[in-house]
């Protein structure tokens, strides 16, 4: 009898389901792990963006890439989020010659817009010193100048939060939560990162689209022949194209636009792309950025030094300071006030109010 | 009887096909080799290195912070001429080492008569834009087309002149080749052995100083020294067309 006791003992007990979460508080395999592939919009006359293979865009992976974006809690005082130098309402710049960091240390540029920044090749940053997405917001956290953390404690509190347990489970199917770590978390990231692309609805988008019922002005129009060179010599080239076309206005490449002084290509105080590729042919070089929602993001260059849209067309008017890799395109435009006022007007047209009112890229908290 | 032997008969001869088939080899098992086009830059048959002054003519130095130039349509030259799809964007401003050289894999391994590529884009490809392109292709590099002209720039020259000889280099000046009236061919008989699983290497020299020669003397950079608008194509065109004899294969 004790031993049919016994047997029916053993027989109950390992019939019994077995709880994993009542075992192991890090596993997440009771949470269903259903993903859904999201897509870019497409906007006319954009290129493909192209997603990693290993980085998928998911509603999840994006969803939990939004929050973690606008979250503080990759910095070590939990008072910095990205959304802290990427504000939404001035596409993702933050309206400071150079961002400040949680220990009130400004770094040494200007926050970049991040508009289109999912179409960026040829690096990342004003010097392109990261290749993507992943690797470009692995840096702001340990940075002294910004979020001054380490990855383990970040990930650590991560790893307590139950929003992020489930949103990491959701995105990448992950197990356990000792899966998450800071490239998971940079992948998210890079995904709400690659949806922040421009509505396709500024003024400049649908006046080049037939049928739209959208002009420009006199005043557009003469500024978007100049930036264009499209007037057939009728007005001055402005030159602007050669480094910021179209459809994003940008390019993938680094200039020297004379903006720093120097007595040769060693005297940059910011070396800027010569720097991380070791050339000194590019000393003094950095990324183009996108001129859409260029209204947005003021001051401007990678140091902030220009206020106004009127400075810095009166910096390329003038041609800048001489320098053996100053891009030839930099040269005196002498532009009369009322070209310059052309110009002005048709940068004016590539402002995007519908992406920097876009509910989808505000914060979630 | 016979009739009986019939389906035996076809069940066989299915058989031999289904074994021939699989001995066949498709495209891609096809004997195939690869190969490498490297170039060297030179000016005036010196070695060159960006941002070094050269004597340009007279008093006058020249400096160059840009050049590179496409390359398309490449072609190992048989009854089969085999057309490789590679394309590259040759730059020899850039830091990196790989960007002097285009490889190009998947040629039918055999005798060629001869190799040819163009130095620009080719019509068929110029009438496409970045957009077009995967961003790791060279064409999706939108800094390389000129939407003025709906085509892309097949070359970019540019860097500053010290026109008077005072060591103050006071000019900046940019040559940006375009459009289907720019495209040179560059084109060499010889006899070229592509062998399986093994890479053939050709070595270019390309003397930059060729393409500023005009008669006996050099462009008047000064008199025009932007030129990328439709108002300077035959300017364009007389640089372009300068490339293939400037190319000089070295092995």
């Amino acid at each position: 009898m004790p031993t049919r006791l016994a047997f029916l003992l053993l027989t109950f007990l390992f019939s019994c389901d077995f709880d994993p979460g009542e075992q192991d508080e890090g596993r997440l395999d009771y949470i269903a792990y259903n993903p859904k592939a999201a897509s870019i919009p497409d906007v006319r006359g954009y290129p493909q963006m192209e997603i990693p293979s290993d980085n998928p865009m998911t509603i999840d992976g994006i969803e939990l890439g939004r929050r973690l974006f606008f979250d503080p809690i990759l910095s070590r005082d939990s008072s910095l989020s990205c959304a802290g130098c990427h504000k939404p309402e001035l596409s993702f710049a933050d309206g400071l010659a150079t961002s400040k960091g949680i220990d009130g240390l400004n770094g040494k540029r200007s926050a970049m817009s991040l508009l289109d920044i999912g179409f960026q090749q040829n690096g990342l940053f004003w010097d392109g010193r990261s290749r993507t997405l992943e690797e470009q917001a692995l840096l702001p956290v340990e940075d002294v100048l910004e979020m001054h953390f380490t990855w383990p404690e970040a990930i650590d509190r991560i790893k307590r939060h139950d929003l992020y347990r489930t949103g990491f489970r959701k995105a990448f199917g992950i197990v356990h939560i000792d899966s998450i770590s800071k490239y998971l978390v940079t992948k998210a990231i890079s995904q709400f990162e690659r949806t922040l692309v421009s509505s396709g609805q500024t003024k400049y988008d649908l006046a080049l689209t037939p049928g739209s019922g959208v002009f420009f002005t006199e005043s557009e129009l003469r500024g978007f022949e100049m930036y264009f060179d499209k007037s057939g010599g009728r007005l001055p080239d402005a030159e602007c194209f050669h480094c910021h076309n179209s459809p994003l206005m940008a390019s993938n490449d680094y200039f020297n636009n004379g903006i720093q002084k120097v007595t040769s290509l060693t005297d940059f105080a910011d070396p800027g792309r010569g720097k991380i590729t070791g050339s000194i042919v590019e000393n003094g070089q950095f990324r183009a950025p996108t001129l859409r929602n260029i209204t947005f993001t003021a001051p401007y260059m990678h140091d902030g030094r220009f206020k106004t849209l009127e400075e810095v067309i009166e910096h390329y008017n003038s041609g800048g300071h001489p320098a053996d890799n100053k891009n030839p395109f930099i040269r005196s435009l002498k532009l009369t006030p009322a070209q310059k006022s052309d110009l002005i007007a048709f940068l004016h047209t590539l402002s995007d109010s519908s992406f920097v009112k876009n509910p989808a890229f505000k914060s979630p908290f | 009887m016979a009739l009986r032997l019939i389906p035996n008969m076809i069940k066989y001869i299915i058989f031999l096909l289904v074994v021939f088939l699989f001995q066949c080899k498709t495209d891609d098992q096809l004997v195939q080799g690869s190969a490498s086009l490297e170039f060297n830059a030179l000016f005036d048959n010196k070695s060159f290195e960006p941002i070094l002054p050269y004597s340009y003519t007279g008093k006058q130095k020249i400096k160059f912070s840009k050049f590179d130039f496409f390359i398309t349509g490449v072609e190992f030259i048989s009854t089969n001429t085999e057309s490789p799809s590679e394309i590259g964007l040759i730059d020899f401003t850039s830091s990196s080492l790989s960007s002097k050289k285009l490889n190009i894999s998947r040629i039918k391994a055999g005798t060629y008569s001869g190799l040819r590529f163009a130095i620009g884009v080719k019509p068929e490809l110029n009438k496409k834009q970045p957009k077009d392109f995967d961003s790791n292709n060279p064409l999706a590099s939108s800094s390389h087309y000129w939407d003025a002209w709906d085509s892309y720039i097949f070359s970019k020259i540019e860097g500053v002149v010290d026109t008077a000889g005072s060591g103050t280099f006071d000019l900046g000046f940019a040559i940006h080749t375009g459009t289907n009236d720019c495209l040179a061919v560059y084109e060499i008989s010889r006899s070229i052995e592509i062998k399986e699983n093994l890479n053939t290497s050709f070595l270019f020299d390309l003397d930059i100083k060729k393409l500023f020669l005009r008669g006996n003397g050099v462009f008047d950079i000064i008199s025009s020294p932007l030129n990328h608008n439709p108002a300077n194509i035959e300017t364009l065109k007389s640089f372009s067309s300068r490339m293939p004899g400037a190319i000089q294969i070295k092995n």
